[in-house]
């Protein structure tokens, strides 16, 4: 029970997509100029999340490594397209809000990331549980971020204008560069908070490449060689 | 160990099957949102007319002129005098129509609303559509193309011409 409860809890600061993963940065700086649109935007995303991560996770030893990311992103691209047209359908103020941005939800970095880190190698259950800590922390980064930028950029909380906010907004902060500036500083904020014990991002090489598995050719083999031989002339 | 030729078979029919079930969950969800969703673009047209021409009570649908503007949706004539004309235009690098409807009376602009595009975020929340407003067909295209909108303002202004074009067709050039 502990375990299943730490799946969902470190998505939320320890392995948080947005603050120290680094993942799904164009949405998150697109909608965080308002509470609401935040909010939408976070809660469509931890759907598409937890449904490709349970199905995903359903289907990991049916599919083929070679067509593997083909099948995740038809996948994404079904429930981010159900989630749309639900949107549309019930909740047309909130998908004019979002835009193009809903659409995008396809290529969020969070959700084929989680299903290529996660999902592929665990059991239904755990995904539906990283795809739900994954979703909050999306959301609560999102409803952070948006807060500070709506707050002190525009002088509002949600579309509430704030009047003692009046004479002290800097309205910069709704633009891209106070967007990147609020940004920066969570980032800043979470790294101290969690002391350097989030997860590192491996290096840049072979190894941590998502196809390194069933490539292993061509610059993949050669660098590895190099780096054996390299290792082994430093223990010579 | 399996042979090469079996997983690439294999893939096929996993990636089309996972296809076909995609798109079979796509259509039974479709099928229950579009009455809905359609629904809603209606209401939301009927709510343009009444931004478009705010004096009028009623709107009556008129047929379209043979040679009227493509991108001329409907227009409706209001019970004040004037003319409601919906547009659905789109620039040449959007995914999809910019929805548009002028209300004009007078030979002059009463207001152009911007009811639908897909690729704008903050909808509906500049000012650009206002500078029409009191414009007449002489003068509309002296407004200034903007940048910054989220979306193309040439484009919004080519669909006031087009809803001048379809006015004066129907009216025969008479002042309206």
């Amino acid at each position: 029970m502990k375990n299943k409860l730490g799946i969902v809890l470190k998505g939320l600061v320890k392995e948080n997509p947005v603050l120290v993963l680094v993942l799904g940065t164009c949405p998150t700086l697109a909608t965080s100029t308002s509470v609401v649109s935040a909010l939408a935007m976070g809660i469509a995303a931890t759907a598409v999340l937890v449904c490709s991560n349970v199905c995903i996770s359903a289907l990991r030893k049916l599919i083929p490594d070679m067509v593997r990311i083909p099948c995740y992103i038809v996948v994404i691209a079904g429930f981010v397209s159900i989630v749309q047209m639900l949107m549309e359908a019930y909740l047309p103020d909130l998908y004019d809000m979002l835009g193009v941005y809903l659409a995008l939800i396809v290529v969020n970095c969070i959700i084929l990331g989680r299903a290529e880190m996660y999902a592929k190698d665990n059991g239904v259950v755990d995904s539906a549980l990283d795809g739900v800590g994954m979703g909050i922390g999306f959301t609560l980064a999102l409803l952070v971020m948006a807060t500070i930028r709506e707050t002190i950029g525009a002088g509002s909380f949600a579309g509430i204008e704030l009047s003692f906010m009046e004479e002290f907004k800097i309205p910069i902060l709704t633009a891209a560069p106070g967007g990147f500036f609020v940004f920066g500083c969570l980032i800043a904020l979470v790294n101290h908070i969690t002391r350097g014990k989030a997860p590192v991002r491996k290096s840049f090489d072979c190894e941590s490449c998502p196809s390194a598995e069933f490539c292993r050719k061509g610059s993949c083999t050669a660098a590895e060689t190099a780096e054996k031989e390299g290792n082994a002339d430093g223990n010579a | 160990m399996k042979k090469p030729m079996d997983v690439k078979v294999k893939s096929i029919i996993v990636l089309t099957v996972i296809c076909l079930v995609v798109t079979a969950l796509l259509a039974v969800t479709n099928y229950f949102t579009e009455p809905v969703i359609e629904a809603g673009r209606q209401q939301k047209v009927q709510d343009s007319l009444k931004a478009a021409i705010p004096d009028a009570e009623s709107f009556e649908e008129l047929g379209l002129p043979a040679n009227a503007p493509g991108s001329v949706v409907a227009v409706y004539r209001a019970d004040n005098g004037g003319y409601a004309v919906v547009l659905a235009v789109r620039s040449s690098y959007s995914s999809g129509d910019m929805g548009i409807t002028v209300g004009i009376k007078d030979g002059a602009v009463v207001n152009a609303v911007l009811t639908s595009y897909f690729e704008s975020k903050d909808f509906g929340q500049d000012t650009y559509p206002a500078e029409f407003i009191g414009r007449t067909e002489n003068d509309y295209a002296e407004i200034d193309d903007v940048g910054g909108v989220t979306y193309s303002s040439r484009v919004f202004k080519g669909a006031v011409g087009d809803a001048f074009t379809v006015v004066e067709m129907i009216t025969g050039g008479e002042s309206e």
